[in-house]
């Protein structure tokens, strides 16, 4: 399945996070594997408390910056498609 | 000897070598000759045998009890929620038996305590508490026992118990040192008397005024244990990076619920104190520096 700007997005349910004093890590409790973000990519996780379609995390990013840069779209795509390869979120198709 | 261990006073009619002063949460402990069938539970953890190390181990839980196995050791019975532990009667010697008591069946017991049990030793270093982190065989206990030759209180010197608190805190485990014979006849151990000879170390009891009581010491530091060639080195981990080896080194049971806990106990440690890698050469003139570097920059 394509990423899409309208495609929902969702966490994975077996995987858990913890804000770090600098960003933050995602750990994956089946595998045991783990990812850490920098402080972007923790905002781009907390907008995911609910699934979310690639246009509304560019939106919720958009409202936190004061002056957002023009690649936005594209490094949140980068994201969440290597947290997608790493299966720290799902798209969710239903 | 009366006393505590990881916080726990045992309430029991068998002497323990291991204890420390001071009160602790009652703790159960009783003998049962092991005739019973087998109570069944699902397998929960295994450990493999590795020959002069380590005996072949399983653990089973149902309905919230849990029954260790060890090959050659018999049955354990804990039942964390009590808290209690029935310990097998007449397979060990009864030093070897405590041993294991303050093993996985404690740890059963302090997890539901809410505590964290973390592969580590831990010493005292002016009224802190200091980890000395790394796998089977790397080295710690050697480490812990030239702290205790310094001077230092060893807190424990294979499982420690971690209080998840604000600031966290070690809770001291048994007073014990478990040296490898090679190391024994070579590193001075001045407040320490032999209880035991195993194939493969000597088996110390801390003497009664370097033991102290179970009060939790504020956490310091954690320091990874790694081995190098290239000289002594003491460096900085960030939070992060800390988390891959806290979570080998942790213990938890495998559900959900269990890896959630751990990972909200080990991350929250990381984020809370000092973590450090300490790259050493194995060598025995070099523990002075290694206890040097480590009490005054850890």
């Amino acid at each position: 399945m394509v990423l899409g700007p309208d495609t929902p997005i969702a966490r994975n349910p077996n995987v858990v996070y913890r804000e770090l004093a600098e960003g933050g890590v995602l750990l994956r409790l089946d595998s045991g594997q783990y990812h850490g973000v920098n402080a972007t990519g923790l905002a781009i996780w907390n907008l995911l408390e609910e699934p979310s379609t690639l246009a509304e995390l560019k939106a919720g990013l958009e409202a936190q910056v004061e002056d957002p840069p023009a690649e936005l779209e594209q490094e949140v795509r980068t994201f969440l498609e290597d947290l997608r390869a790493r299966d720290l979120v799902v798209l969710d198709d239903s | 000897m009366t006393g505590a261990c990881f916080g726990f006073r045992p309430v029991s009619e068998l002497s323990f070598e291991y204890l420390r002063g001071g009160p602790g949460e009652p703790l159960e402990i009783r003998e049962h000759d092991g005739n019973g069938a087998d109570p069944g539970g699902a397998l929960v953890a295994e450990w493999t045998p590795v020959p002069g190390r380590r005996s072949w181990g399983r653990l089973y839980a149902e309905d919230g009890r849990y029954r260790l196995w060890v090959e050659g050791a018999g049955t354990f019975h804990v039942d964390p929620r009590v808290p209690s532990v029935e310990l097998p009667a007449g397979r060990e010697p009864a030093v070897r038996r405590e041993e294991r008591l303050w093993g996985i069946p404690a740890l059963l017991c302090f997890l539901e305590r809410g505590d964290l049990p973390l592969h580590a030793a831990a010493v005292e270093v002016d009224g802190e508490a200091l980890l000395l982190a790394a796998p089977g065989f790397a080295g710690k206990t050697t480490l812990a026992a030239a702290f205790d030759a310094a001077g230092h209180r060893v807190l424990s010197e294979d499982v420690s118990c971690i209080r998840v608190s604000t600031p966290p805190a070690v809770v001291p485990g048994p007073a014990m040192l478990r040296v490898r014979r090679d190391m024994a006849g070579r590193l001075p151990l001045p407040g320490a008397r032999e209880l035991a000879v195993g194939d493969d170390r000597i088996h110390f009891a801390l003497d009664p005024d370097r033991r102290g009581d179970c009060s939790p010491l504020p956490l310091r530091a954690l320091v990874f244990l790694r081995r190098g060639e290239g000289g002594l080195t003491l460096e900085r981990v960030p939070a992060a990076d800390a988390l891959p080896d806290l979570w080998a080194l942790a213990f938890r049971l495998p559900t959900a619920a269990d890896g959630e806990r751990c990972f909200r106990s080990i991350a929250g440690l990381a984020d809370g104190i000092r973590v450090w890698n300490l790259s050493r050469e194995l060598r025995l003139d070099g523990l002075d520096d290694v206890v040097g570097i480590i009490a005054s920059d850890a």
